[in-house]
């Protein structure tokens, strides 16, 4: 098998599939952009072997189509997530929800890097190159973020013990 | 989580608070990430000192995040999916049939495949792609289940 190929493997369409979903905040999306890449990461053909990092490639498709998925919405900032604490699913939020939530107020590359870095295990050098930036600015940009999702959570648990940890309908904190 | 302070030796204490300033600081290396992450769940819940409870509950979400899988589509929307893999293993099936001499397949760019082993690691791919997408039959099924709508009586989009 050509080892390019590996990028059609299920390990790397799951981990296509996340990074889709934590851009796009919509799980349907998110395999709607999947299925779109992989077709071109196909039509591609013999031109996929002379890519020297598939996954990186892969992974660079599936940010530049969610980010034309994310310009063809109406607000292209904080898309497609809701505030915290504005559902009704609120009184039981696990940390992954509150993660995911948190992650998508980011900027767009805050959330590229948080992703890459913190879920799905990329160095920085990789994703530099994934972003087209050098190395120092991916740290930074990792550091706002992280630091960024540390003040939400922080503000996020000080609210939910504030309201004894019951929180209603739209956001609504019941004493 | 209630932990007010470290409830641990000094040098454990302080070693947390290194670790989690240059991880804060997108400094700190792989190693070091992992000793961080190992430390703040080895707490057992609501045990986690205050100061790191965020980074615990980051730690936790993001470890369930990776564990995510693309789920299978279901429903109308499967229907509207385009299946590569379907037309491609007809097309490779046709092409099996008819062929005197022993050509597996044709690659993406129209060359035919002679060679068993790649034969077989495209196969493998259009099973890969056809987990992403749906059989042409669906299509028929989608033809009937919009003209049983325009006739005003929605069959099931499901139905064999």
């Amino acid at each position: 098998m050509r080892k390019e190929l590996y990028i059609f493997s299920e390990p790397v369409r799951d981990r296509m599939y996340r990074y889709a979903r934590t851009l796009l905040g919509d799980r349907d999306e998110a395999m709607d952009a999947v299925q779109d890449v992989a077709g071109k990461l196909w039509r591609m053909g013999a031109s996929l072997e002379k890519v020297r990092n598939p996954e990186a490639f892969a992974m660079r498709s599936v940010r530049n189509s969610c980010i034309d998925r994310l310009r063809s919405r109406r607000s292209v900032s904080r898309e497609g997530f809701p505030e915290i604490a504005q559902t009704a699913e609120a009184e039981k939020w696990t940390d992954v929800q509150l993660v995911r939530t948190a992650i998508g107020r980011l900027p767009e590359k805050q959330r590229t890097v948080i992703h890459l870095k913190d879920i799905e295990g990329f160095g920085t050098d990789e994703i530099a190159g994934i972003l087209g930036i050098r190395e120092n600015q991916t740290r930074m940009i990792l550091s706002r973020a992280r630091k960024a999702l540390r003040e939400i959570i922080v503000k996020e648990n000080a609210r939910w013990t504030s309201c004894g940890g019951k929180i209603m309908d739209n956001g609504i904190i019941k004493r | 989580m209630s932990g007010t302070g470290i409830n641990r030796t000094g040098d454990a204490a302080e070693r947390l608070g290194e670790l989690s300033v240059r991880y804060m600081d997108g400094t700190l290396d792989e190693a070091g990430e992992t000793e961080l992450k190992e430390i703040l769940l080895s707490f057992p819940e609501g045990e986690v000192p205050r100061e790191y409870e965020a980074l615990a509950v980051l730690f936790r979400g993001f470890g369930a995040m990776a564990q995510e899988k693309m789920p299978e589509r279901s429903g109308w929307r499967k229907m509207l999916a385009v299946s590569v893999s379907a037309v491609a293993a007809a097309a490779a099936a046709v092409v099996l049939f008819f062929a005197a001499r022993p050509v597996y397949g044709y690659d993406s760019s129209g060359r035919p495949i002679t060679d068993r082993k790649k034969a077989m690691a495209q196969t493998e791919c259009f099973q890969m792609l056809s987990r992403l997408e749906i059989s042409v039959k669906s299509a028929e099924e989608l033809a009937f289940f919009l003209d049983s709508c325009n006739s005003g009586e929605c069959a099931s989009p499901e139905r064999n």
